[in-house]
């Protein structure tokens, strides 16, 4: 169905054509055949009839009167050629007459015809008259109809290859039409020069026309939009670009402009200036006074005749010029940092003097990264600048980190961060007397990693309060079932994170452990971050939580900020404790400590008491409790059942 | 003796010839008589009367012919009922009711001519034994030649005025 809606029309027209016609011709032909061979029997029947009519009064008064020789009266219709037989009988049905005509023509059909034969005053029956007449006349006839319909079909059928023919013809101008607007280009005026002249042909032609003189004038018009977009285009490329690879406040080229640049030839020698304590410059005068310094600088910069580029920040980068030695690119630097040094910029009508830390990457294939390593180095060295050197394994580090970084991330989703707990016992009996949780990366192969090994990493890709909050939830249940203390380590960032804080009094609260939990706290952070531990501390407290100074006697916080904060317990540092019977200052530190906590009411531990000796001499300095490797090491534990 | 033989045989044969076509005539007669088309308004009574005519002594013969004709017809012919009886050709001219006439062999030409001037004045067919008395305007007569064949007389039937049904026409053979 869908191919014949999808034919040519001409093969549409000749097939509905023909069908019409097969149609048409079929049922004429039949109704035709019905009444030729209808008419024709019945003349010939009529014919018989007529016959048999002829001679009926005769046979029939001939047999009432008992005349049998019936010969002269029958002549008229046995001389004829088409009678085959005729049959008289009379009421008896014995036959008075069978006449047979020899006929050669036995194929053709026969008609059979019989009549009564009456008595002629009465008009009883008295006999049967029957005539077997010739079909040859009806199968001549036939004959002759079935060739007449036979050339009409040659006719129809060669009328229709005709018809097809000039349907054909008819429609090629359409075809010829469609050919020449298929390979319509734009800027090549069609010409319809199409010999024909019929008006429906004349009408598409010139619609046509009418069209392509529309498609022109359209297309002129857009190309003169595209001309005019091509401009906007241009420049808002160029815009683009310029976004892309300048920097909008200082108009240095950026860092992207920079990686082109690098990737354009073989220059990879690379160096980054980042402003020292810029931040600080940002917080004191404000972001637009920054902004404003950090053009100044650009702008000064690019009067060193050395390129700079913005890399975003406060940092800015030099690429070495062309035919530049290595060394004369150092020297420059060298001399553009003892510049700047004695350079002083106007800031709101106060001067400002800046320096800067360069980190340089000479032929390096990842400049700008190696570059950043050296400038990474050179801050933390306090170093003008520093060149990167790749046997210092600085990068390998940095990949170190970022694959402890993914492997915390995974063992987090993988449910691989366990704790174990490190028995603290009392000096007094020996007993445990609580517990400090330590947290651990399990590996896959059951090994375990050292929290000093990814703590660090952890901190620094915000992943530390998630472990945070997973150590705090497996201890918090496991010392649901037991009846021990236990301690666990809080940084100064954990307690600045809503979300730890919310996570942590959740879990105190479906545990109920919080009047047995102590939370450690590193004297450097507390210290550093008064305001905010006191705050959380208070807010703990209100739970029933005690705190721990951790590793106390290694930082710089006096005794008031202790009190302060409200603390319950001092952990005495180990590098006091690991040392305390060879060296008498750190007995003396430890001594003022332990005092202090005596007067305040506090307990205190000692940490790493790692032998017997160690245990004994903190024992008599009247330390509460001890933890080490002697007092026992860290394990894991079991629920205990209730 | 042989002449005499000879005469006896074709007076034997002469005799058979003469009675089959009496016979014929007998069988023929009452149904030509039902072909009268106004048979039906000519006879009076239910029956019907064909007379067998003889002439002065050929009674016996009349009447033979009369019994051999009601025997084979049984009094009957197609939906009529008859009767044959002999009647004299005097006896004929006093009666009415007579609807068809047939004349015997012998019959003398005299009273042939009456019979037939008797029949065209009645109206009533006259058919004869011998085909030879139409000259005397006898209506009809049957002869067997090749075949039978009914003999009318076309100037008797005109004369008359005869109706018979058409059919017989047909079969009939028209002399004048």
């Amino acid at each position: 169905m869908n191919r014949f809606k999808n034919a040519r029309l001409s093969t549409k027209l000749f097939t509905a054509l023909t069908l019409v016609t097969f149609i048409i011709f079929t049922t004429v032909t039949l109704v035709t055949f019905f009444i030729v061979r209808d008419l024709t029997i019945n003349s010939q029947k009529e014919k018989a009839a007529l016959l048999i009519d002829t001679v009926n009064p005769a046979i029939s008064l001939a047999l009432f009167l008992g005349i049998h020789d019936f010969g002269d009266k029958l002549s008229a219709i046995t001389k004829r050629p088409e009678v085959i037989s005729l049959k008289i009988s009379d009421a008896k049905r014995d036959v008075i007459l069978d006449y047979h005509h020899y006929d050669h023509s036995t194929s053709h059909e026969t008609i059979q015809i019989s009549e009564n034969l009456m008595e002629p005053s009465s008009l009883k029956v008295i006999g049967t008259i029957t005539l077997v007449y010739s079909g040859e006349e009806f199968t001549k006839a036939m004959n002759r109809f079935y060739t007449l319909y036979g050339w009409i079909s040659v006719s129809v059928f060669a009328i229709l290859w005709l018809m097809m023919v000039w349907i054909n013809h008819l429609l090629l101008p359409i075809k010829l039409i469609a050919e020449k607007v298929r390979n319509f280009k734009l800027g090549k005026k069609i010409i319809f020069d199409i010999p024909y002249s019929q008006r429906e042909f004349t009408q598409i032609i010139h619609s046509f026309e009418i069209m392509q003189e529309s498609v022109i004038q359209y297309a002129q018009e857009i190309e003169s939009i595209n001309k005019n977009l091509e401009i906007k285009i241009s420049e808002q490329t160029r815009e683009a670009i310029r976004h892309l690879y300048y920097d909008n406040l200082t108009s240095l080229p950026n860092r992207i402009k920079l990686q082109e640049d690098l990737q354009l030839n073989d220059i990879n020698t690379v160096a980054i200036l980042n402003i020292d304590d810029f931040k600080e410059i940002n917080d004191f005068f404000g972001i637009d006074t920054g902004d404003w310094l950090l053009s100044q600088i650009a702008h000064w910069l690019s009067e060193m005749k050395l390129k700079p580029y913005r890399m975003g920040g406060d940092e800015f980068a030099f690429r070495m010029k062309e035919g530049s030695s290595h060394n004369e690119f150092c020297h420059d630097i060298e001399m553009l940092l003892s510049l700047l040094s004695e350079k002083f910029f106007m800031i709101a009508e106060e001067t400002v003097h800046v320096r800067a830390t360069v980190g340089i990457a000479i032929d390096s294939d990842k400049p700008l990264i190696h570059a950043d390593v050296a400038l990474n180095k050179a801050r933390s060295a306090k170093l003008p600048y520093s060149v990167y050197d790749q046997s210092e394994g600085i990068e390998q580090q940095y990949q170190a980190n970022i694959a402890m970084s993914a492997h915390i991330r995974q063992a987090l989703v993988e449910h691989r961060i366990i704790c174990q707990y490190q028995p603290i016992v009392s000096c007094e009996n020996g007993k445990i007397a609580k517990y400090e949780t330590l947290v651990r990366i399990q590996n896959e192969d059951g090994s375990l990693i050292a929290p000093y090994d990814f703590l660090p990493i952890a901190q620094k890709t915000k992943l530390y309060h998630h472990i945070t909050q997973e150590v705090v939830y497996q201890a918090c249940h496991l010392f649901a079932s037991r009846d021990e203390q236990f301690s666990i380590n809080l940084s100064i960032s954990d307690m600045l994170d809503n979300r730890t804080v919310t996570t942590i009094e959740n879990i105190l609260r479906q545990t109920g452990t919080s009047n047995r939990i102590i939370f450690e706290i590193l004297e450097s952070e507390g210290i550093e971050n008064f305001d905010e531990a006191a705050s959380f501390i208070a807010r703990m407290k209100a739970f029933g939580v005690k705190f721990a100074i951790d590793d106390f006697g290694t930082g710089y916080s006096n005794f008031e900020n202790i009190l302060k904060l409200n603390v319950d317990i001092l952990k005495i540092d180990g590098s006091l404790i690991k040392s305390i019977d060879e060296n008498p200052r750190h007995r003396i530190v430890v001594e003022a400590i332990v005092d202090f906590a005596h007067r305040i009411g506090i307990d205190t531990v000692a940490e790493f008491v790692s032998s017997e000796e160690i245990l004994q001499n903190v024992t008599d300095l009247g330390i509460t409790y001890a933890q080490g490797f002697h007092t026992g090491k860290p394990q894991f534990l079991d629920h205990k059942p209730m | 003796m042989r002449i005499l033989l000879l005469l006896l045989i074709g007076f034997l044969f002469a005799k058979a010839d003469e009675s089959f076509l009496m016979q014929t005539h007998i069988r023929m007669l009452p149904k030509i008589m039902a072909l009268d088309t106004r048979l039906a308004s000519k006879a009076p009574s239910s029956k019907l009367i064909l007379a067998i005519v003889y002439d002065t002594n050929k009674k016996a013969n009349a009447q033979l012919i009369a019994n051999e004709m009601n025997t084979i017809h049984n009094g009957k012919v197609s939906n009529f009922s008859f009767t044959a009886l002999p009647v004299s050709v005097d006896e004929l001219m006093t009666r009415k009711e007579i609807t068809f006439v047939y004349s015997i062999q012998h019959t003398t030409a005299p009273s042939i001519k009456k019979i037939a001037a008797w029949g065209i004045a009645n109206t009533v067919p006259t058919f004869s034994y011998d085909v030879n008395d139409m000259e005397f305007g006898i209506l009809g007569s049957i002869a067997i030649e090749r075949s039978t064949i009914i003999y009318i007389n076309k100037n008797t039937l005109k004369e008359g005025k005869y109706r018979f049904n058409d059919t017989l026409f047909q079969i009939a053979r028209l002399v004048e």
